[in-house]
């Protein structure tokens, strides 16, 4: 059991697997820092780029002679209003991104599928803000293993040639894009919803929808073969980066495997085979809403031809007002429980240089947390966390508050070792004030404000494209 | 109601009935559950006999054919809206095909359900909606997902339609179980209202568990149903034999098979109850192990009892029997059986719903409350033991009465004495106002907390009938308790703060009794759990744990418990920012 359950775990590094698209150049930048195992950062510089609604972070690695660049997501659902310039925005950010890495970039780290963090890898016809990226040549691509190419392909077939390790990573992954599916069907559908009732659900289903749809193929693609080496990662996987940055250590706290989100699932209710029993129910459930994608004229188109009534009974009106809002309330409970699942799908990387931790854990939750926030010894390690990116935006439920409350360097004395915290977020995208779950969250962005030396992107002025903090190590 | 196949007449018979009824012809389970020829398995229910307008639209129940995925509403019948034009039918593209019967499925089951609690509980039965109206409204095609489920917002039951893997339609409206279970839902809303609020994981469990229930044995009720799980044992001769009438071969070959037909296409609905509950064997840990900690599991195992509670009581029925047929026994007699037994325990469950307290209710709290209800009304259980059946199954599923004062397991009748000072029975039987005065003058004797709001929500007078036609005249009151308090303060109560909650955060302690008056105005039961009672530590780190502190939306919350049935979300000890 215990040898087939380790054949599924992700292999970490792929060549590239389409064959139609160009390979990356090959450089030899990561041999060259490889001949010097001594070298070590004396500083490192963040940029937060300001895509509006999205993250786009590049990490900048200085040395005595060298240069080392990774981008860490480059994505937006909503771009930021009134920038100074012209042309399409996101190429503009690809290009200063360029400019910034001096043409070259060691690494991409795409932390999930989300439109909101890889729609800037989109590339059509070698176009757009994708094809500028790829042309800064990385050497490597860091994805979650839930993207993993061959876990995808696995999921197309039956089960029944697989392993049951590898068929149940299969059944995962191909719930994921079930999940994509249906999220093109809730865009679909909340353009019939008509009514001013309606607007505010039609907003946040319209933004869910679109973040989780599949419309995100080109930058998945493009992802995928952009670099020669890719690592599809997990808990405790190496990433891939040690060669790549000397005297940096990379840690990958999330997401968990499904064996390693199974032993918490044990440990809370001591039956391994109802996990997975319950796993395969779910990807049903998926699969279920994904045939309803497939078939939008069922939902759309009369179901009695023959029957379909021209004028609304007049004792019907308020029926019909109700069960409008509350058709839409439903979707929109579906589609937030897919877009929490993506979430958790999202790496969560901790770069230790020198005396400095920096935390990005993407939009990870915490069911994606709970692993790593169990594991010996972690809480202590984060703990000592120097810089926070906040995740998912600022929305409530992405810093675990035991995570904050355990940050050390948390203060309200302004000094050196203070903590920092990056938030790149946009008001008014996403959740409601009325009902406390509006993104970024009020009382969690007065806590970064008060107890940390906060960096926010809506700070910025109209010709500002980036926020840039060097930090000494 | 009656599930014997119409003859066609639906004429009122003043002799028979104090009320005129109608026949209508309905599924007997679903399209996926075919009569042994292949043919449209259904059945007739008899419901009162009311004026009906389009829709069909009666007193109590306005089926509106809106689908909101669409936004189109589907035309129904104007023209001899009180006639059954199905009866005899049994094609059954005929009736998939055919709006009109969806229409005429959900409003037959949905009356005949209503009818079902009125009679067990003897008197009518209010829905729940905020502002009173007596219309629930039911739309068989309301929007296109694997679902379907009742709001309490849009006073409404909502069935949806989707499309199987193979792209054959399916509607949840043809599902007799489904459309149960969300009436019952409906119903519990209107006799409990709190049960939709978060509490234990008894409660959360109860709504969804206890409307699996009332549809099964709906079901069950149907001996054409009971006959088809019964074909797998059945001879040639039509007889079975009494070597196969055993619990193993009832649960783990009849009812099994049809199980697999019923959910068959219904994944991710509630409809697969009766085959997940097979699954969960008797075993007195149960109840307290952890793989039955989470809500939804909790609600399966209380399925499990009760299902193994009927199969049980059907063996015992036909044990009566089994000297007069020796060579086995045809299949019509034990098909009877069963359809009584289903009927019979389906009342006895509807019944113990008046002995149970309003809040906060658990598992052992519902035990006591059936045995009690079939006490009152059959002193003496010699002949079938149903509620030894009930005791001993339970147990086998580790769920003691509540009670443990008395051998039986009902409920005490309460202790002290109560003044009537300032009060007239007669008025305590319809005035809230009038029962809080009694509340008031006996405060100290029913050990009402004093520093609670309390409000009388409801008062009810009864009259219930036995099958032997014994009468038992009550009149049941249900009061309720709030208390805020902030969390700091629950240690100075004797409560338990769960663990990382913020002492700043205001908490709602809920309390309440059901005092139950027998016909010359005396106090018979007091069933209660009050704000300060150790259960609240329970419940606080319960809804905790589930992470449901801040939900308070009722009519989300069953659409939601579906679909949790299935994702099971992760429950998290985190509070949010």
């Amino acid at each position: 059991m215990a040898a087939r359950t380790k054949t599924a775990e992700p292999r970490t590094t792929r060549k590239p697997a389409a064959k139609n698209l160009p390979a990356a150049k090959k450089t030899h930048a990561g041999a060259r820092a490889a001949k010097k195992p001594n070298a070590k950062p004396n500083r490192v510089t963040l940029r937060s780029y300001d895509v509006g609604f999205g993250d786009c972070y590049l990490l900048t690695f200085h040395y005595a002679a060298m240069e080392r660049h990774v981008l860490i997501d480059f994505g937006s659902t909503r771009l930021p209003k009134d920038k100074v310039g012209t042309g399409n925005y996101m190429e503009r950010v690809a290009k200063r991104i360029a400019e910034d890495c001096g043409g070259k970039l060691h690494a991409v780290v795409a932390t999930h599928r989300h439109k909101d963090h890889i729609s800037g890898f989109a590339m059509k016809n070698g176009k757009g803000p994708g094809a500028i990226i790829r042309a800064l040549n990385p050497e490597l691509v860091i994805q979650p293993w839930t993207e993993d190419p061959e876990a995808r392909r696995d999921a197309t077939k039956p089960s029944k040639n697989l392993s049951a390790a590898r068929a149940r990573r299969a059944l995962h992954v191909g719930a994921l894009a079930d999940m994509n599916r249906y999220a093109g069907f809730v865009v679909e559908s909340s353009r019939r919803l008509k009514g001013a009732h309606l607007k505010g659900l039609r907003e946040q289903l319209e933004f869910l929808g679109d973040d989780n749809e599949l419309a995100n193929r080109d930058a998945i693609t493009n992802l995928m073969t952009m670099s020669p080496k890719r690592s599809y990662v997990y808990f405790g996987a190496k990433s891939g980066l040690d060669a790549l940055l000397p005297g940096v250590t990379t840690r990958v706290l999330g997401p968990p495997t499904l064996d390693q989100t199974r032993s918490i699932a044990v440990q809370r209710s001591s039956d391994k085979d109802q996990f997975w029993h319950l796993n395969a129910e779910r990807a049903g459930f998926w699969s279920k809403r994904a045939a309803i994608a497939a078939a939008p004229e069922i939902a759309f188109a009369p179901l009695f031809p023959d029957h379909v009534e021209k004028r609304p009974p007049w004792d019907a009106g308020w029926y019909r007002y109700h069960a409008q809002r509350e058709h839409a309330e439903s979707m929109l409970s579906i589609v937030r429980s897919l877009d929490d699942q993506m979430n958790n799908t999202s790496l969560i990387l901790l770069f230790e240089v020198g005396r400095k931790l920096l935390l990005f854990p993407g939009d990870a939750q915490y069911e994606n947390w709970m692993y790593a926030l169990g594991q010996p010894g972690m809480r202590k390690l984060l703990g000592k966390v120097s810089l926070y990116k906040v995740g998912h935006h600022g929305s409530l439920n992405a810093t675990p508050r035991d995570l904050w409350s355990g940050f050390a360097q948390r203060g309200t004395k302004r000094g050196a070792d203070r903590l920092m915290s990056f938030l790149s977020t946009c008001d008014n995208v996403h959740g409601s004030e009325d009902r406390h779950t509006e993104v970024p969250r009020r009382p969690l962005v007065d806590a970064l404000s008060e107890e940390s030396e906060l960096h926010d992107t809506r700070r910025l002025r109209n010709d500002e494209y980036s926020i840039v903090r060097t930090i000494p190590v | 109601m009656t599930t014997r196949r119409s003859n066609g007449k639906s004429r009122h018979d003043p002799v028979r009935h104090d009320v005129p009824m109608r026949q209508w012809t309905i599924l007997a389970q679903d399209p996926g559950v075919p009569a042994a020829d292949g043919s449209a398995l259904t059945t007739t229910v008899s419901v009162p006999a009311e004026r009906l307008e389009r829709g069909p639209k009666g007193h109590r129940v306005h089926v509106i054919d809106y689908d909101a995925s669409a936004d189109r509403f589907y035309r129904s019948r104007t023209t001899g809206v009180t006639s059954d034009p199905f009866a005899g039918v049994t094609d059954i593209r005929q009736l998939v095909r055919d709006p009109y019967f969806h229409q005429q499925n959900v409003y037959a089951i949905t009356m005949a359900t209503l009818c079902e609690f009125e009679g067990a509980l003897g008197r009518p039965v209010n829905w729940g909606f905020r502002d009173p109206s007596h219309q629930l409204k039911v739309s068989p095609h309301a929007f296109a997902d694997a679902n379907a489920y009742y709001s309490r917002d849009s006073e409404s039951l909502n069935f949806g339609y989707f499309s199987d893997g193979s792209g054959t339609l399916v509607f949840t409206c043809l599902s007799h179980d489904i459309v149960v279970h969300e009436t019952t839902h409906a119903l519990l809303d209107g006799l409990r209202p709190f049960y939709l609020k978060p509490s234990s994981t008894d409660q959360a469990a109860f709504h969804e568990g206890f409307s699996d229930i009332v549809a099964l044995l709906s079901v069950f009720r149907s001996e054409e149903v009971v006959q088809k799980a019964l074909a797998p044992i059945t001879q040639k001769d039509r007889r079975i034999p009494l070597g196969q009438l055993t619990e193993e071969d009832l649960t783990g070959t009849s009812i099994a098979k049809l199980a697999e037909q019923m959910g068959a296409a219904l994944e991710g609905v509630p409809a697969a109850a009766l085959r997940e509950s097979l699954k969960i064997k008797p075993d007195r840990r149960h109840y307290t192990s952890e793989p039955f900690a989470e809500e939804h599991d909790r609600g399966e195992l209380l399925v499990a009892v009760v299902v193994r509670a009927f199969v049980k009581t059907w063996l015992r029925r036909l044990a009566l029997r089994r000297d007069d047929y020796v060579g086995g026994i045809n299949v019509a007699v034990v098909a009877e059986e069963g359809a009584t037994a289903a009927r019979q325990l389906l009342r006895i469950c509807i019944r113990a719903l008046d002995y149970l307290p309003p809040v906060d209710l658990t598992f052992p709290d519902y035990l006591s409350a059936l045995l009690t209800a079939d006490l009152q009304l059959y002193p003496d259980d010699d002949k079938y033991r149903y509620r030894e059946t009930l005791t001993e199954t339970f147990a086998s599923f580790g769920i003691e009465p509540a009670n443990r004062d008395r051998a039986d397991g009902a409920w005490d009748p309460p202790c002290g004495d109560f003044s009537m000072a300032g009060t007239h029975f007669e008025r305590m039987q319809r005035d809230p106002t009038e029962v809080f005065r009694f509340i008031w003058e006996n405060r100290d004797a029913l050990c009402v907390e004093p520093n609670a709001f309390t409000r009388v929500i409801s008062v009810r007078p009864v009259v219930r009938v036995s099958n032997d036609r014994a009468i038992l005249r009550e009149t049941v009151v249900e009061y309720v308790q709030t208390l805020k308090v902030w969390a700091n303060e629950l240690a100075g109560m004797g409560i338990e703060k769960p663990d990382g909650m913020r002492g700043s955060r205001l908490i709602t302690l809920y309390g309440g009794g059901s005092l139950i008056f027998d016909e010359f105005g005396r106090l018979k039961f007091h069933i209660t759990t009050g704000v300060r009672s150790t259960r609240q530590s329970d419940r606080l780190r319960s809804l905790w744990q589930r992470g449901h502190f801040q939900s308070n939306d009722a009519s989300a919350r069953i659409a939601k418990m579906h679909r949790d049935r299935v994702l099971r979300p992760v429950q998290t000890l985190q509070e949010g920012w």
